[in-house]
């Protein structure tokens, strides 16, 4: 084996391992990305589940709001450019969201609006007013999911 | 030998006839109400399919001989002389389910049920809408039974399908029409074999206690303090 083929050798190698660490970091950050938006389902799951009851407790409303509003103003930066469908990782989020990044980033802020307004609901007390700045926050979710997430089930 | 006179017998009462049709109509409106996400309708939907569900198990056990699951649920017996018989072309003159159907009665119920039960698990993909027992199992839960419920409801697609296959050949195979017996109620059987039905007050009964576990369970199944 002559010196050239074996630094071609290193040299695909190398690049080879290079395209799987990159792969590899994309599909940590898809994980990274669903474990973040789990947290706030779960949130609004603890809520949703709140006014179910006769007595909603405002103190695990304002607990779950807070953990919204402290989580909504990062959704940009859960998407980092690579980590799309085009990563190979399983993921709903659409190129659309790095091909329309204006709309994308005014759909995450009115996401941010919406828990701020939520926060600041919670810090009231009031389940009513409560209820009806969470009832908001779903609309801003639904605003982005319908544009910028795939409809595939599962 | 003298063959009976065939007479015009009621086989289906009204609340066989009534859950049955519901059946039929609910069905493709849950479906399409799934497919628009238009999931307050969905629920409302689901909580006359959960009524009508709880009210044929009921009937199973308090309703008239043709309704009640002791009546046509038989063994594997029973069930390999049937489909032995099926092939030949003579009609057979039997009251109400036959044994092979009754199976199909019973896999039909059960997935509703399932299906249904899963339902009030489940909480949309955006986490906003939700069934009404959501609250007593985790997120984690009640987002994979959303995967279930549509994954179900396939297998129930599959089943309904059978059902309308098994019609039509009785229908064009053994010149047996069982369509019009479930719309009007009455076939023509011996006389002697008239079904018993079940008086109305017990069809009440199974009204209130239907409607009864659908409020409950649409409440959350609060439990008395």
């Amino acid at each position: 084996m002559t010196n050239r083929v074996l630094s071609k050798s290193v040299l695909a190698l190398s690049m080879l391992m290079f395209a799987g660490a990159v792969t590899a970091a994309a599909a940590d950050q898809v994980t990274a990305r669903q474990k973040n938006f789990k947290q706030v389902g779960g949130a609004s799951k603890a809520m949703a589940d709140e006014f179910k009851k006769a007595q909603p407790s405002v103190q695990v409303l304002q607990a779950n709001a807070k953990t919204i509003a402290a989580l909504a103003p990062q959704v940009p930066r859960w998407f980092p450019k690579g980590s799309g469908p085009e990563s190979g990782a399983k993921t709903k989020a659409l190129p659309l969201i790095w091909q329309n990044t204006a709309g994308f980033n005014k759909a995450a802020g009115n996401f941010a609006a919406a828990a701020r307004n939520l926060n600041a609901a919670a810090a009231t007390g009031d389940a009513a007013k409560i209820r009806t700045a969470f009832t908001a926050v779903g609309g801003t979710c639904k605003g982005c999911h319908d544009t910028f997430r795939s409809k595939d089930r599962s | 030998m003298s063959t009976p006179e065939n007479n015009r017998v009621k086989l289906w009462d009204a609340p066989i006839r009534i859950v049955h049709w519901s059946f039929v109509a609910l069905l493709p409106a849950l479906w399409w109400t799934s497919e628009t996400g238009d999931i307050a309708t969905h629920r409302l939907l689901g909580y006359t399919m959960l009524g009508l569900v709880v009210f044929r198990l009921y009937w199973g056990f308090a309703g008239g001989t043709t309704a009640r699951f002791a009546g046509f649920v038989r063994g594997p017996r029973a069930v390999a002389g049937y489909v032995k018989r099926l092939v030949s072309r003579e009609g057979e003159s039997i009251v109400g389910h036959n044994p092979l159907g009754g199976w199909s009665v019973i896999a039909l119920l059960l997935l509703l049920l399932t299906q249904v039960l899963i339902g009030l698990f489940t909480q949309d993909v955006d986490g906003l809408e939700s069934g009404p027992l959501t609250h007593l199992v985790s997120y984690d839960f009640a987002d994979a039974a959303r995967g279930w419920h549509g994954w179900l409801f396939n297998i129930l697609l599959g089943l309904v399908g059978l059902h309308v296959v098994a019609i039509l050949f009785y229908l064009l195979f053994k010149r047996d029409n069982l369509v019009s017996p479930m719309i009007t109620g009455h076939r023509r059987l011996p006389a002697h074999a008239a079904p018993a039905h079940a008086p109305l007050w017990r069809g009440l009964l199974g009204v209130a206690l239907a409607g009864g576990t659908v409020w409950w369970v649409s409440m959350g199944c609060p439990l008395p303090a």
